[in-house]
């Protein structure tokens, strides 16, 4: 019996071994100027946590951000991917353990993950009063992240319009408005569906039904009945791909229907999103956008560093140097990701600004002009809630 | 049989179970599961679930007993086939679902019948179940139905005293193994399942991860509930079928 015991606790005492040297103190590393985190940043390593369902974006990251980082500052840069939920869920479990040293540096978040993170207090803290890059970024885009105020914890990382894709191979005719959208579907059934609620894009689908069909007081109030979303949710769900009885999990797997042909449409926050997926062949060739006249949510979305980062001082030169005028240049244009600028493109050098300028459009991406008039502030993460609590009752079931 | 000492798994599993027990009770109140209870997502997924759980469990130790008695009486390296599911885990299984199942009808991934997800949990838990009653029934002594033969008992009780007695309890150990597994397993649902209605894992886990986190307290109760009723069933398997198995294996009582 001794020995077992024994046993047992040395297994114990070896789980507890693997804890890492403590992470250095929060407010020596903000309360430091940015050249020495600099020099404290050099030659460590930073882990980045962060949804992993593109491959354009997990290409910018592995193939530009991460050489970057490592000839400029000499830090390795190691991209995990993780559900942002599931992240949160994660830094949450830490936070009740007590777990002061974690494994996390930085974190790609925004809505209702930042809201439930600020509210846990799950994040490092004011990190962007030290970053010397966040003179560029634009401050209307900084200041609120859907509703909830950013209060210096994250930091503006880009800034994105919610687009659909078609292929006009096999719409010849795009509907305008969610109505004729849904006379397409009902005369194309099968070739249309959204992810469902619990991902970030279905979730976001929901929402600009709710733009289009319900009134102005009902959409300032969370705890309203939507019963005209709901009806036509209704009304579209035996002509979605399988019936609607099922949908896809996540917007991956919707991308997968779209490049497969299986549907016609697909979607998601970020206008010039299809533009690498043409190019390398995945998405069909006359892939075109659409935006309706209902609305398209704006959304941004940040970087920011958790409480119990271990690596702070690299963490904070990444998104300095994620912020920055070329690599932002590199994520707007179509090579790996195409995606919008959180940057004032004022205040950077004016080749940089001609540089911006001068990025082609692919004719998968929408002209400016497209939005006019048609930009809708992303609704209070209440809503998120609702949708993800109603929607399988009213809709899926 | 193997006749290690059990008792360091025993206290390390029962340890983290009944932590686990613990920490689940504390974060819930006698509102949260009668919420359950009135919940019709959570009670057709209970329902699902059960149907799933049920259909591979039942399915897995006819087929896993029937191979196992066949392949008993040989000799050689055929069985060994079996064991190539055994590597692969069933994240990976779900895989090979998608890769080869997508384009079939009735059988594919994503219907409402969820056949594709029992067909998952087929290919891994037969060979668990044949493995695990393979020596049970390389050890049966064939002598027990000769002798019944001789007595003249029928065909039903020569199978019964000759195999049944031996075989029943290591058939429910590894049908209940196999059961309480399927009915709260997430990976194979998650890749496999329909939107509406969930398997009762990945509910769980959804009403644990998503949005406010306000709904974590309903996953905690489901997860003490199918604790509950997995552990009562065991109860009742030890307390009553392992005592009558080995009874009458020991002749005691006809």
């Amino acid at each position: 019996m001794i020995k077992q015991m024994t046993a047992i606790a040395a297994t114990g005492l070896l789980l507890a071994g693997c804890a890492s040297p403590a992470a250095p103190v929060q407010e020596k590393v903000l309360g430091s100027s940015y050249t020495s985190i600099e020099k404290d940043a050099n030659a460590t390593t930073v882990r980045m946590y962060m949804w992993g369902g593109d491959e354009g974006i997990n290409a910018y990251i592995d193939e530009y951000v991460a050489p970057k980082v490592k000839k400029e500052h000499n830090i390795t840069l190691k991209r995990v991917p993780i559900e942002t939920a599931d992240l949160i869920q994660k830094l949450r479990a830490e936070k009740k353990a007590g777990k002061e040293t974690g494994v996390i540096d930085v974190i790609w978040i925004n809505g209702d993950n930042f809201r439930n993170a600020k509210k846990d207090g799950l994040l490092y803290g004011e990190i962007t009063k030290v970053l010397p890059n966040m003179k560029y970024v634009d401050p209307q885009a900084q200041g609120s992240d859907s509703g909830t105020p950013t209060d210096h914890l994250e930091a503006a990382w880009g800034k994105v319009q919610y687009t659909f894709h078609y292929d006009k191979a096999s719409v010849a005719n795009p509907p305008k408005d969610l109505q004729e959208l849904k006379s397409w579907v009902k005369e194309n059934p099968g070739k249309f569906t959204y992810p469902e609620v619990t991902d970030f894009t279905g979730n976001a689908f929901v929402r600009h039904v709710m733009y289009g069909l319900e009134s102005k007081e009902t959409l300032k109030d969370p705890k309203a009945d939507f019963k005209k979303t709901w009806a036509y949710l209704n009304e579209l769900k035996p002509y979605l791909w399988k019936e609607g009885k099922t949908y896809p999990k996540t917007l991956a797997q919707l991308d997968q229907l779209y490049a497969k042909g299986s549907v016609a449409f697909t979607m998601g926050f970020n206008e010039r999103r299809a533009e690498q997926e043409v190019k390398s062949g995945t998405f069909p060739k006359e892939t075109r956008p659409l935006v309706l006249t209902d609305g398209s949510i704006a959304s941004t979305h940040f970087l920011s560093i958790p409480f119990n980062a271990p690596n702070p001082n690299g963490a904070l030169v990444t998104i300095n140097t994620l912020l920055s005028p070329d690599a932002q240049l590199k994520k707007f244009d179509g090579t790996y990701w195409g995606d919008g600028t959180s940057l004032d493109l004022t205040t950077v050098s004016s080749t940089e600004q001609e540089a911006f300028e001068d990025v082609p459009a692919a004719a998968s991406t929408p002209k400016p002009a497209t939005f006019d008039g048609k930009v809708r502030a992303e609704l209070d993460p209440a809503f998120f809630d609702v949708i993800r609590k109603d929607w399988p009752e009213r809709v899926a079931r | 049989m193997w006749r290690g000492n059990a008792w360091p798994a025993t206290l390390l599993i029962t340890g983290m179970v009944g932590y686990g027990l613990f920490v689940s009770l504390s974060m819930t109140t006698w509102e949260d599961y009668s919420r359950l209870f009135r919940d019709p997502v959570f009670l057709e997924s209970i329902g699902i679930s059960l149907y799933v759980a049920v259909s591979s469990t039942v399915l897995s130790v006819l087929i896993g007993a029937w191979l196992a008695g066949f392949f008993a009486k040989q000799t050689g390296w055929t069985a060994q086939v079996l064991a190539i599911p055994l590597f692969l885990p069933h994240l990976g299984a779900a895989y090979l679902a998608i890769l080869y199942l997508s384009d079939l009808p009735v059988i594919s991934p994503h219907e409402v019948n969820q056949f594709s997800i029992i067909l998952t949990y087929l290919y891994k838990e037969i060979p668990f179940i044949f493995f695990y009653l393979l020596p049970v029934y390389r050890r049966l002594d064939h002598r027990y139905e000769e002798l019944g033969l001789m007595l003249g008992l029928s065909r039903l009780k020569r199978f019964w005293h000759g195999k049944g007695v031996f075989l029943l309890f290591p058939v429910l150990e590894a049908a209940f193994i196999v059961f309480a597994f399927t009915l709260f397993a997430y990976e194979v649902p998650a890749l496999l399942g329909v939107t509406y209605p969930k398997l009762i894992g990945v509910y769980t886990f959804d009403l644990y991860t998503q949005g406010d986190l306000s709904r974590q307290p309903e996953a905690f109760a489901i997860s003490v509930l199918l604790t509950g009723i997995l552990f009562l069933l065991l109860v009742i398997f030890t307390r009553t079928i392992r005592p009558l198995t080995e009874r009458i294996s020991k002749g005691r009582v006809e």
